[in-house]
């Protein structure tokens, strides 16, 4: 495995997209350059910052609000039903 | 799923419970408007409930599930405009490294963190997407294709392109700090 095919790899080895025999070599190789030991290094940093970025608190009520609504629709739809039913059996 | 199908409450309600925070952290970190959040949340949990019949249950969940929610997050590009869609000044990371650092390598990875941060949020969106679903919520390349109906291919060029310009923002982030 030469450097370009590594660095071509090593986002994906990052999320986890490489099969077992695959990361066994990238790492391999990764231990032994230090170029490609650099950007992986980076890479991890790079990852380790953007899980540093969280969401607010979630605001309370979301779900309930879409359980209100569904039960509303189902509301309506069973009114329809019995609003239709006396027709189609006349 | 199986159990919404058949008009259980109790499912429905677990449903929504579980998922209204992965859902509200996916459109937060797309940079929709703080206020547009909360409301496109709930849009996509009532879509889901609506298109119910169409999920095959063999299959994983949380694409189908990313996929209604792109679906939402488009039709709200689509008519609220772009300039909505433009993330409003977003609260600095909360979670913050371990006390054993120092304050001049804290304030280092503050700034790199943040630098990041900005970064992802200048992504284009479809990159923006495939990142977020990659690196938040844990979907594998062939899940975020799924979810975004793209190739895997596609997929996997919109990761690596996203990742590219974020080293290149830490690399600055880090250059400037020097």
């Amino acid at each position: 495995m030469n450097c370009s095919e590594v660095q071509a790899s090593l986002v994906d080895l990052l999320y986890e997209e490489v099969a077992a025999e695959g990361r066994a070599r990238l790492m391999a190789h990764v231990e032994g350059c230090d170029q490609c030991g650099e950007r992986w290094s980076h890479l991890r940093v790079l990852s380790a910052a953007a899980d540093r970025w969280s969401p607010p608190p979630l605001p309370r009520g979301i779900a309930e609000r879409a359980v209100a609504r569904v039960a509303s629709e189902r509301a309506r739809e069973a009114s329809r039903t019995c609003r239709v039913s006396p027709r189609i059996r006349s | 799923m199986a159990r919404v199908r058949e008009g259980e409450q109790s499912a429905l309600e677990l449903l929504f419970a579980r998922w209204e925070g992965p859902l509200f952290a996916f459109f937060y970190r797309l940079g929709c408007p703080p206020s547009s959040v909360e409301d496109l949340t709930e849009e996509v949990l009532v879509s889901v409930y609506r298109r119910r019949h169409r999920y095959d249950l063999d299959r994983p969940l949380a694409p189908w599930l990313f996929g209604v929610a792109r679906l939402v997050w488009k039709d709200f590009l689509r008519h609220r405009g772009r300039e909505l869609a433009q993330a409003t000044p977003l609260e600095v990371a909360k979670e913050l490294p371990s006390p054993m650092h120092d304050p001049s390598e804290l304030a280092e990875i503050r700034e790199e963190s943040e630098a990041v941060r900005r970064a992802i949020e200048e992504l284009p969106d479809e990159q923006k997407a495939a990142f977020v679903l990659r690196h938040y919520h844990s979907l594998s390349y062939e899940e975020v294709a799924q979810a975004l109906q793209v190739p895997l291919g596609t997929v996997k060029w919109r990761i690596h392109e996203a990742v590219r310009r974020l080293e290149t923002a830490l690399v600055d982030a880090r250059s400037e700090g020097a």
